[in-house]
């Protein structure tokens, strides 16, 4: 009996693992969101868009 | 049949992988001239290590973005970078290191080249296996975020003192063609300086297709080679020639990316399952897989690429890979379980 209970259990935490991954998609829309309206973009932008000397062991 | 699916399987994901380091490097006449895309798809973060200064890379690097936010004065951590990784994680998990990531695949190449020594478990390997977390901590946050200068940036260490990745793509195209180019412009010079004390020199020379080129002296950025050039083009090295003998050992040991998809295999949507009612523990899975993984026990291992070795080792059809749950699992009776376990 308890080990059926204990089998019951640690599918129900499988199955909840199996599905983690879409409140985890959904949060990270939320983080690109805010990145977003932090200005983030703009940071970034500018160091992608430029040689990266440090990249490419120069500087 | 068994081995044609096999055999597709595996060309799958080799054109996939293809593809997707084309398409990431689309931009041709950045290799041409010496420079890299300005456009607005570099807003957007790549899913695999592809540098963003390689000129012909169209997305940018999510690790050179990481540090570079974390390492600018106006943010201590960046976002926007985490929900790229967090939204590739989620879906896709470390597949997009066995899917997406040109770096993986240059490394695969180099291990399919005949070696001797080809060895991917030793002693020490799953110590040597967190090495990844470590790098991520120290060289991806902790030192964007501490070693600001005076106007309060700070220079990604990871790309500066580790990434084999960046001098690959980026370093050797552009520091070798400023070099090239360097050398043309300074027999064009030579040359200008002949014609202004020899008369008899021509002003212009007939290129080989017939027309007429002229001689100018160019002034081009020639970039100076030093200490740090060479170190990363050591370390290029010798990830290079480990590959020979090990199975992507940047992506095993130093990758902080891989480091971060990993922490989210067991709960991505593309998994690996396993049905245990199918296996016959011949530990077939367990010989063919490079990443030192016994899938029978750990199908959502951290360390898991999914490259689909074991998939296709078994013989019962036990393991597969996919999003989702096995659909073909699920009407499976006594009768067809035993009939492919062969009792």
């Amino acid at each position: 009996m308890q080990q059926n209970k204990k089998a019951e259990k640690a599918d129900k935490i499988k199955k909840a693992k199996e599905m983690l991954w879409l409140p985890l998609t959904l949060f990270a829309f939320v983080l690109i969101a805010t990145g977003v309206l932090r200005g983030e973009v703009g940071v970034l932008f500018a160091k992608a868009i430029r040689i990266c000397l440090e990249c490419i062991g120069i500087g | 049949m068994a081995k044609r699916l096999k055999t597709e399987r595996l060309r799958f994901r080799r054109l996939v992988q293809i593809f997707f380091a084309a398409m990431s490097n689309s931009f041709v006449t950045g290799f041409a001239a010496g420079k890299i895309y300005k456009g607005n798809l570099k807003q957007l973060c790549a899913p695999g290590l592809n540098c963003y200064s390689c000129p012909g890379a169209l997305l940018a690097c999510p690790i050179g973005s990481l540090q570079a936010v974390i390492g600018s004065s106006g943010f201590q951590i960046s976002l926007y970078v985490f929900g790229f990784i967090t939204l590739f994680g989620a879906l896709l998990g470390r597949a997009v290191c066995g899917f997406l990531c040109p770096f993986g695949l240059v490394q695969e190449w180099i291990y399919k080249i005949p070696f001797p020594l080809k060895k991917n478990s030793f002693r020490g390997n799953k110590i040597l296996q967190k090495l990844k977390f470590i790098i991520l901590a120290l060289f991806v946050i902790i030192l964007p975020m501490t070693l600001n200068d005076a106007s309060g940036n700070a220079p990604p260490a990871f790309c500066k003192w580790v990434c084999p990745a960046g001098t690959l793509e980026a370093g050797i195209p552009l520091v070798g063609r400023s070099e090239s180019k360097a050398a043309q412009t300074a027999g064009a010079n030579k040359m200008i300086e002949a014609q202004k004390t020899d008369a008899a020199i021509p002003k212009e020379k007939t290129s080989l297709l017939g027309g007429k080129l002229n001689v100018k002296a160019a002034v081009i950025q020639r970039y100076k080679t030093g200490t740090l050039f060479w170190w990363k083009i050591a370390l290029l090295l010798l990830v290079l020639i480990l590959s020979l003998m090990n199975y992507r050992p940047f992506c095993k040991y130093i990758c902080p990316l891989g480091a971060m998809y990993g922490l989210m295999n067991p709960v991505s949507l593309y998994r690996l399952r396993f049905n245990k009612d199918l296996c016959i523990r011949c530990g077939k899975c367990k010989k063919a897989c490079k990443m030192c993984i016994d899938p029978m026990e750990q199908q959502n291992s951290v360390e898991c690429v999914r490259c689909g070795d074991c998939v296709n080792a078994c013989p019962t059809n036990a393991l597969s890979m996919g999003l989702g749950k096995n659909k073909r699992w699920i009407n499976l009776d006594a009768a067809q379980v035993c009939s492919r376990k062969g009792i």
